[in-house]
């Protein structure tokens, strides 16, 4: 086998679709000379709910984003790789819609179930209303992931970066998280889950694949250990 | 007052008894100060033995900027990867043991010397004397294996051109020659790949002035296209796996490692852009009673290249280098019972920074 020559015309190894957690992936790819199209189309909120419609058209079915500024960019990414919707794509889809973990366990979302001691009991966070509630919040991206699996396209869903703000309820985020986590795979979604290379003994992300400026992103560190991980399933 | 002697002002980390027989051997720490910075985003180019394999994605894992630039194509497998040779190193050229065959690469990628075009037929298949092992089912034909080998030397002339600095751990001073064409081959013929033929293939126990002279001539030539790149020597602690002396292995591997160590001590005492990293040390210290090699007594465990680059981590940021720690949350806003909508609010805005700067032109 011949090495594909690594230039920017080389034919995209994914399509990138995510929030700006996406930003340090693509970032990545870019830096290492990884031909891909993509990256952060919106921010994480805009993707739990209402962010996308179905259409069909002579190429298949395709997705339109509600936000002007995400179409616009999705659409600029399909002419790159030369597909008139999603159903034409011919490479692996990349994507990090719904992993706003940070967004759901927004503290006042979960002051109805604190205790008396303000905390979310375990219990609770276990149990089947909790699992309803953050796959209700977040209905929109599952339906993206069952659209896009059930075109037949590969998919790999990218989980945050292990960053709790403090506007968040960390026992929550962990959760949540894990309840997308499970929501996803169901729907066929390949996950990619690096937290035992990139999260410390706390569970938290290592301060080395943070941010500096802010409490949420993962940094371009971060972003190198997934595309590795990308690279390593074959994109 | 005046100390009496040297050693009165030297500090503790100087001393063996505080400094390695006393602690606990995974709380040792100090044994790297870096000549050099080196930035979480300067790219890391590394090359050399089967420890080195284990390097790049310990570096990128701890947050650095491990420079792959030889990717392996889309639609492999993980152990299709693997066995092709993809993602050991920063460029497909498999194993580098010696100096000589480091210097030979770089020749070769850099236009110093022109490789031997010669394939070595494996049944109907076709393999490359100096990558043996990089693709088990071997090429279609000479061409196609040449042309594979020019997209290695085309990633090797990358990957020292763009490096701020380049990782080399040098692993044996024994290898075999040519005698038709003078080259060095990276393993003996005959045992991964090839036929043995005595007439041709000789053994060579590198001396340490050859060694010295080849690594100084490899980073000379490196130094050509990148005058600014810094090199970082390590010594494999792995021991050989045989010798071709006709000595016992054991002291066959003390002349080997002893060697190359002290090319890479007289390499960091000639030139302040090259460095020393003592990962030999910190596996086969007495201390550690081989405590980081498998039951073969070969292998460095995992265990063991994490130790290795926990001290290294420690080295580059001036830290301990101990077990680590639960790390303290990054700085973040005050949290009260009544967050406001204002709280959440920023966050919205820094993804949407985030977002923004993506698309930012550079």
């Amino acid at each position: 086998m011949r090495t594909p020559s690594l230039t920017t015309t080389a034919p995209a190894r994914f399509l990138l679709l995510g929030d700006s957690h996406a930003g340090p992936i693509g970032r990545a790819a870019r830096n290492a000379g990884i031909p891909f199209q993509g990256g952060p189309i919106g921010a994480g909120r805009e993707f739990t709910d209402s962010f996308f419609s179905v259409r069909e058209t002579p190429g298949g079915t395709d997705v339109v984003f509600r936000s002007d500024e995400a179409e616009e960019h999705y659409r600029r990414f399909l002419k790159e790789l030369g597909a008139d919707g999603l159903s034409g794509l011919g490479v692996p889809l990349v994507t990090t819609f719904g992993f706003c973990a940070h967004f759901v366990a927004l503290r006042e979302n979960w002051d109805l179930y604190r205790d008396r001691a303000g905390a979310v009991p375990p219990g609770f966070l276990d149990s089947p209303l909790f699992d309803a509630i953050v796959r209700a919040a977040v209905r929109d991206a599952l339906a993206f992931y069952g659209r896009a699996v059930g075109l037949g396209l590969r998919v790999l869903a990218v989980l945050p970066p292990q960053r709790v703000p403090g506007q968040s309820d960390p026992a929550v985020f962990m959760a949540a998280q894990e309840r997308v986590r499970l929501a996803v795979a169901e729907l066929g979604a390949e996950i990619v889950d690096l937290r035992r290379r990139t999260a410390g003994p706390d569970g938290l992300q290592r301060p080395a694949l943070c941010e500096p400026d802010d409490e949420i992103h993962g940094n371009l560190a971060f972003g190198r250990i997934i595309l590795s991980e990308l690279l390593d399933r074959g994109l | 007052m005046c100390p009496l002697n040297p050693y009165q002002s030297l500090p503790v980390r100087s001393f063996w008894r505080p400094a390695v027989a006393e602690p606990d051997p995974l709380d040792i720490e100090g044994v790297w100060v870096p000549k050099f910075a080196l930035g979480q985003d300067d790219p890391v180019v590394t090359a050399g033995s089967c420890f080195a394999a284990r390097i790049g994605r310990a570096l990128l894992d701890s947050g650095m900027n491990w420079f792959d630039a030889e990717p392996a194509p889309p639609g492999l497998t993980r152990e299709e990867r693997q066995e092709r040779g993809y993602g050991a190193f920063s460029f497909r050229t498999g194993n580098i043991y010696t100096p000589a065959v480091l210097r030979q690469w770089l020749s070769w990628a850099l236009g110093q010397a022109e490789p031997p075009q010669e394939a070595w037929a494996d049944g109907d298949r076709w393999v490359d004397p100096y990558r043996p092992a990089i693709e088990p089912g071997g090429f279609a034909s000479p061409a196609e294996m040449l042309r594979s080998r020019d997209v290695t030397l085309a990633a090797v002339r990358t990957a020292v051109t763009e490096a701020k600095c380049l990782v080399f751990t040098m692993g044996l001073t024994e290898a075999w020659r040519d005698a038709v064409d003078g080259t060095v081959y990276p393993t003996c013929p005959g045992t991964v790949r090839g036929t043995f033929d005595a007439g041709r293939h000789s053994p060579h126990n590198f001396t340490f002035a050859e060694a010295h002279r080849d690594m100084t001539e490899a980073i000379a030539m490196a130094r050509l296209v990148n005058p600014g790149l810094r090199i970082l020597l390590t010594v494999s602690p792995q021991p050989l796996t045989a010798t071709a002396t006709g000595g016992h292995a054991l002291p066959a591997n003390g002349y080997s490692k002893s060697v190359l160590r002290a090319v890479a001590g007289q390499l960091a005492l000639e030139d302040p852009d090259v460095d020393y990293f003592p990962s030999y040390e910190l596996i086969t210290g007495p201390v550690f009673g081989g405590r980081f090699f498998g039951p073969n007594q070969r292998t460095v465990t995992p265990e063991g290249v994490d130790f290795v680059m926990r001290h290294f981590m420690a080295g580059l940021h001036g830290l301990h280098s101990g077990p680590a720690q639960p790390q303290p949350q990054p700085r973040r806003t005050d949290v009260t019972d009544d967050v406001t909508a204002t709280d959440a609010s920023s966050t919205d805005a820094a993804c949407e920074d985030a977002v923004l700067d993506y698309y930012s032109p550079r």
